[in-house]
């Protein structure tokens, strides 16, 4: 017993990194816009048929994939932000209410992001047996299997949150980012143009979460039904490991892989998924800012 | 004098009367369309109370919706106990658990408050697919309740024909709404109307913000659970993957939004809209095109939120405003139109 | 006039018109003539000039939307034939109108389906819904209206015991799946000699599967077997790394499992992975060991040495020819070998048909007395049953109890069955205990 709980810690944690992957993307576009995308799974969803898209035509694998989709999507990302979000923020500033209406959109955007490819391409689970899907990783005589693209995806978390962390701390562009998370209105006065490095780190975080669709297709489903599952576990995972930053995302997602994993050792797997989202109300009621968020 | 009582009143009269004759001449599959825009304008104004009028938007109610519904159907089952009496000790039972989980998260922020209803609607709905036993007593898990036919019997809270749920539903309705509208006169109603606005100010001038969110909490969970017993009532049976499922929340929200957060009678606009365009989608669709109609809900939610912010209930009573005053202007000719006038 | 005006005005209009299209939908049906207390047909049913209507409701979106829309693909094709071969010969040569609706696996919405298609449409018996929860309601809203309803797929066993008259089970009930599970299990532990002691049950925490779980546990514990291992599993679940290392600790015997597709294929391709071997094998009836996609989605090592109750023969394209026939027919059209869920929706339509047939007519109760007395025995050129079972007559509840599947093994990517005996090919036998060949098995398999 003591065996295979010890052995279900890697395999958590090597899911965890998978949420973490595609939570980091939430988590710089709440931290510079404060708009909770409820719509981010949708994006995943999205991206995963992309990349089948190009298996399934031209034979490209999804990893290298990666460099056609990810810009298309930051494309994709800057002007949803620019479009649709944009004109209710400037709309908002006005009334002093609470801006539920950014919320609202992007309710409405996922329910028709996901519908739309529902109507288009079915609720056929499709799957790409790419090198990597069916590839396991076995250690210690088989004590320890699992598939290599969760493996990758583990290791694509970290190289993705570097990535962000180097434009958003090493560059002027990030130095734009951070000034307008720190505070939007003083970053106006000295001259720099709010909405454009909203519409830039929306782009950032789309193009984030399609390299994580890249690694999910593969361990997962390419279906239009896939993302919403995804998407309120990385609301989840952002506001535990603290809005806004990037360790913060990769720690919170690990933290829930280890948790469904172990759990599911000593009560059923079903009971285990609940306790996510208990933690998760745990942190919302007791530790709002998360475990490294700042204010 | 008739004309006072009337004056800016005429369409709330001739839409009650419309409401009241208007399923008669249906045939049964109209009339069960009928039943639902009345049953999700009566869940989306009780959605209202505390999500409309307050600002915070809870993405997790079909959970008290639930609650009520296998509290009546159990104590059916178990005791024998007529729906009609267990349908007030399921309102009640679900306004305190509404009381015991709003105190905690009235404390959220907008987004953080939203997410809390969601993670509680999957809590709740992953629990009773896992569990058969709930203190003793069989759920029979993900597995639903079943009710037995017991007959046309009213006292069991069976009929054969529809017009009867019809006209149960529309008593329901009309009564949460006059509640929604004492509320919005009252003082409570006017502290709520404070809070959403600047809550740091209300807090300021001395208004308990949690108290009075509990209190409209309450009511709102109490009444939403009629709405499961009809449910179960209604359809025979109940089981935890609709009941509790993130897509009722979700339609719920939805048309109070749509029809305008915060005002009386929007959800019910909102449910007229909706409820038909949905059917009347999958009817002619829903075999070609799965999913047109959530579609539809997405796209109208987007263009609702853009153009009409406050939904369509500002633009239903400018029409109906409208619409009076021309026709005051010759002599007073009743035209059946749906919609109400309030004022 | 500024832009956000016009947008306005537009959006205004544009919903307005919506409103007034949904609303003059509702209004401008014919009411029904009687009450729903009353066995009045429907003007439509008896109109001589389309044929008589059928109504099938499936779930064509949500969990189950594949398996819907097979069921739906093989009552279609059905019907194309019937109507073919000369329609309902005792009325004249009049065809069958198939009206399909979804039913988004939802048991609200498919009973709404079915009042439309009485009401609205017309159709003189209803066919459906797969999903049991969805059945419940689909048949209770049937029998108020004194239609009659084929249910097809819904296994709950209490479809049909609810003393409903109007009801009429083709496909089994999930305690026959289990019993013939266990009988198989026990004639192949015994052939063999290898011991049944264990069992472990995971599935997915819907109704489906948790009813299963129940029913099984109740008839392995008459059977003094133990469950070492009880574990439901959310539908969504992309990792059961933790539940397998379970099974492998708890050790058991036979390892029964129920889900869907996407679960089927992260379950399939984990247990392989962390090869699991149950020496008696792994077992499962219908979902997603049925369908299609899961063998397209996984290697035949995963589900290779896997014993699946079929609730169709799966030698009857090799045994039939006609059959063979229409399994090319059915891959060369729709992409998909020919398989149980396809076979159920098939054997259901030409159910509807035979009754409408005995009865001669479309009125309700003549249909539904038809039904009562329907006894159709399974022969060589049989087409109504593709599914592969003896015979199909309904008892006093409704139930057919032939309805009996046959379990196979997948050997070398091919589905072999063994029983009951009867359903077994010459020469087949179990491969049991279930041999530690992960490197070689099925390397010759074909899919």
């Amino acid at each position: 017993m003591l065996q295979s709980v010890l052995l279900s810690i890697p395999q958590g944690i090597i899911l965890g990194g998978a949420y973490g992957a595609i939570a980091l993307g939430l988590s710089v576009i709440f931290g510079v816009t404060r708009v909770i995308n409820f719509a981010h799974g949708s994006m995943l969803m999205v991206s995963t048929f992309a990349y089948y898209a190009l298996y399934q035509l031209l034979g490209i694998d999804p990893y290298l994939g990666i460099l056609i989709v990810t810009p298309v999507m930051f494309i994709v990302g800057y002007f949803t932000q620019k479009l649709l979000i944009k004109p209710l923020l400037i709309r908002e500033r006005a009334d002093v209410v609470e801006p539920t209406s950014v919320m609202l959109m992007t309710i409405g955007l996922w329910y028709t992001l996901d519908n739309l490819f529902t109507m288009l391409f079915g609720s056929d689970y499709r799957t790409m047996p790419t090198p990597a899907s069916q590839s396991y990783l076995s250690m210690g005589n088989g004590a320890f299997v699992t598939q290599w693209s969760k493996v990758i995806a583990f290791l694509a978390s970290f190289a993705i949150a570097g990535l962000l962390a180097f434009i958003i701390n090493r560059t002027e562009l990030g130095k734009g980012i951070r000034a307008v998370s720190q505070n939007r209105d003083a970053a106006a006065l000295c001259g720099l143009d709010v909405y454009k490095t909203y519409s830039i780190a929306f782009g950032l975080g789309v193009a984030a979460v399609a390299v994580a669709g890249a690694c999910l297709s593969q361990f997962y489903f390419v279906q239009p039904q896939t993302g919403a599952v995804f998407g309120t576990k990385s609301f989840m995972i952002v506001v535990l490991g603290g809005l806004g930053s990037i360790p913060g995302a990769l720690l919170g997602g690990i933290i829930f892989g280890v948790v469904e994993t172990v759990g599911a050792q000593f009560m059923t797997a079903s009971s285990a998924s609940m306790l996510s989202f208990i933690l998760f109300i745990l942190v919302l009621v007791f530790r709002p800012r998360g475990l490294l968020g700042r204010n | 004098m008739k004309e006072n009582l009337l004056k800016g009143r005429l369409f709330a009269f001739l839409d009650l009367a419309l409401l009241l004759v208007i399923p008669l001449p249906m045939g049964s599959y109209e009339q069960d369309i009928l039943i639902m825009v009345l049953f999700y304008a009566f869940a989306s104004t009780a959605w209202n109370i505390i999500c409309g009028f307050v600002g915070t938007l809870s993405l997790g109610h079909a959970v008290y919706l639930g609650i009520g519904g296998y509290i009546s159907t159990l104590l059916l089952l178990n005791l024998q106990l007529s729906p009609w009496v267990g349908m007030f000790v399921g309102a009640a039972i679900t306004s305190v658990i509404g009381i015991l989980i709003g105190f905690p998260c009235f404390r959220l922020k907008g987004p953080y408050f939203t997410l809390a209803s969601i993670a509680l609607g999957n809590i709740v709905l992953i629990w009773v697919q896992n569990n058969e036993y709930l203190f003793g007593i069989d759920i029979k898990g993900a597995m639903g309740l079943l009710l037995p036919q017991t007959g046309n019997q009213a006292v069991a809270f069976e009929f054969a024909g529809k017009l009867p749920y019809y006209y149960i539903m529309l008593v329901f309705l009309l009564v949460v709404i006059l509640v929604s509208r004492l509320i919005s006169r009252s003082r409570l109603g006017y502290y709520l109307v404070a809070i959403r606005s600047d809550p740091d100010a209300a807090e300021s001038l001395g208004i308990p913000l949690v108290r009075y969110k509990l209190i409209a909490m309450a009511i709102s969970t109490f009444f939403i659970s009629f709405a499961g017993t009809f449910y179960a009532q209604y359809y025979r049976y109940i089981g935890p993957d609709r009941v509790f499922g993130n897509d009722l929340s979700v339609q719920i929200a939805l048309i109070a939004l749509i029809g305008g957060q915060g005002t009386i009678l929007g959800p019910l606009f909102g449910a007229i809209l909706l409820v038909p365009l949905s059917s009347f989608l999958s009817e002619y669709f829903g075999g070609t095109l799965p999913g047109l109609h959530l579609f539809i809900y997405g796209v109208v939610m987007m263009l609702v939120v853009f153009y009409m912010p406050n939904g369509i209930h500002d633009y239903v009573m400018r029409f109906f405003r409208w619409a009076e005053g021309a026709l005051w202007k010759r002599l007073p000719v009743s035209k059946a139109a749906s919609g109400k006038a309030e004022s | 006039m500024k832009r956000g005006n016009v947008f306005r005005i537009t959006s205004a209009v544009l919903i307005s018109a919506l409103l007034a299209g949904s609303l003059s939908a509702c209004v401008s049906s014919k009411p029904a003539e009687g009450t729903p207390g009353s066995a009045a047909p429907s003007p439509a049913s008896v109109d001589s000039s389309q044929g008589v209507k059928v109504g099938f409701v499936w779930p064509l979106t949500g969990g189950s939307a594949t398996i819907g829309q097979q069921h739906n693909d093989g009552a279609l094709m059905a019907i194309e034939e019937i109507n073919a071969n000369g329609g309902i010969k005792s009325m004249g040569g009049k065809k069958i109108v198939p009206v399909t609706a979804d039913s988004e696996t939802k048991p609200d919405v498919g009973a709404s389906q079915v009042e439309r298609m009485i009401t609205k449409e017309g159709v003189a018996a209803v066919v459906g819904c797969y999903n049991s929860s969805v059945s419940f309601t689909a048949s209770e809203t049937a029998q108020r209206y004194k239609t009659p309803f084929i249910s097809q797929g819904g296994v709950k066993n209490e479809i049909t015991e609810r003393g409903y008259d109007w009801i009429f089970r083709v496909n089994n009930k999930a305690t026959y799946d289990v019993e013939e599970m266990l009988k198989g299990i026990d004639l192949i532990s015994k052939e063999n000699n290898v011991e049944m002691k264990t069992y472990a049950l995971i599935y997915e925490s819907t109704d489906w599967g948790s009813d299963n779980a129940k029913i099984w546990k109740k008839f392995a514990d008459e059977r003094g077997w133990k469950c070492v291992l009880d574990e439901p599993v959310t539908v969504g679940t992309s990792d059961m790394s933790s539940q397998i290392s379970k099974i492998k600790a708890a050790n058991p015997d036979v390892v029964n499992v129920s889900f869907y597709t996407p679960e089927m294929i992260v379950f399939s391709k984990t247990m392989t992975a962390n090869r699991v071997n149950p020496r008696l094998g792994v077992w499962s009836v219908g979902g997603g060991s049925q369908d299609p996609a899961y063998f397209k989605a996984i290697d035949p090592k995963a589900y290779e040495y896997n014993f699946v109750q079929e609730d169709w023969d799966v030698s009857g394209p090799l045994n039939h020819q006609w059959i063979k026939e229409l399994d090319e027919k059915v891959r060369k059209e729709k992409g998909y070998q020919l398989n149980s869920f396809f076979a159920q929706g098939w054997t259901a339509a030409y159910v509807a048909y035979e009754a409408i047939e005995k009865a001669g007519s479309a009125d309700k109760e003549a249909i539904r007395q038809a039904l009562q007395n329907l006894d159709i025995q399974n022969s060589e050129d049989c087409r109504v049953i593709l599914s592969g079972y003896p015979r199909i007559k309904f008892d006093k509840d409704g139930q057919n109890t032939y309805s009996t599947g046959t379990i196979i093994q997948y050997q070398n990517g091919v589905g072999v069955g063994l029983s009951p005996e009867s359903n077994r090919a010459p020469g087949a036998k179990a491969i049991v205990p279930i041999p530690d060949d992960f490197d070689t098995r099925a390397k010759d398999g074909k899919k």
